[in-house]
């Protein structure tokens, strides 16, 4: 973190400026492009109908060392930028993206951090422009779901498009 | 500017209740989904892939 101070200077007409202590952190995230590997989550789901409170949801596999998946994040991060969700029916969409501390935090429905959450009608984006990117012991699932009146299967997607570095680090 | 032919367009006088159906003879219009349709769910990293796991019900 660097810290600056410096006394803004007042400009033309109307209220001066006073703020004297301007705070900025720059926490540098360096992605080689030569380490750099493109992330995708694909899914199709034929799904029942379920009612208003209740959503889907479905855990993230995390990359590992060595090639590996498992369920709780590694030190390689995984930075996510868009999560989409996509279904056939005009209906109320939601969509969130979530992290859980622990496996029993997870089965206990006990959230750590609520990292991104949107409605929509007839699907649902989320967009993270610098990236979502995730912390080493932490599970990450995604809820969505399409309410409609009708009783019938219905067809949702959800896509996760993202970038995990370090990828020299798998080959080993 | 010239006016826009609307000689192909109906009023609504002339269409009528005839032509506009109740919302009782509205035909059930079920979910048409592909046949070909498969549910998948993975996460692919180059040639690596991972299944998502199983789906749960929870509230929002």
């Amino acid at each position: 973190m660097q810290t600056t101070e410096f006394i803004a200077k007042a400009r033309g007409v109307g209220r001066k400026d006073y703020s004297k202590l301007i705070e900025y952190s720059v926490t540098p995230y360096i992605t080689p492009t030569r380490t750099q590997s493109w992330l995708r989550v694909h899914s199709i789901y034929n799904l029942m109908y379920i009612p208003f409170p209740n959503s889907w949801e479905v855990l993230l596999p995390m990359v590992q060392p060595g090639g590996t998946w498992d369920w709780l994040a590694s030190y390689i991060p995984s930075a996510y930028y868009n999560l989409e969700l996509i279904t056939n029916t005009n209906s109320l969409c939601y969509l969130a993206y979530q992290s859980y501390a622990s496996i029993a935090d997870y089965f206990a429905d006990i959230i750590h951090q609520r990292i991104g959450e949107t409605f929509g009608y007839g699907g649902a984006k989320i967009l993270w422009p610098k990236g979502a990117v995730t912390q080493e012991g932490y599970l990450y699932s995604v809820r969505f779901v399409a309410w409609n009146d009708e009783v019938a299967r219905q067809v949702q997607g959800i896509t996760m498009l993202g970038m995990v570095t370090e990828l020299a680090q798998l080959a080993h | 500017m010239q006016a826009r032919d609307k000689s192909n367009r109906k009023s609504m006088e002339e269409v009528g209740e005839k032509e506009l159906l109740s919302a009782e003879e509205l035909p059930e219009r079920p979910i048409e989904l592909p046949k070909n349709l498969k549910e998948q769910c993975f996460v692919e990293l180059g040639d690596k892939k991972a299944k998502l796991s199983p789906l749960r019900k929870v509230r929002i």
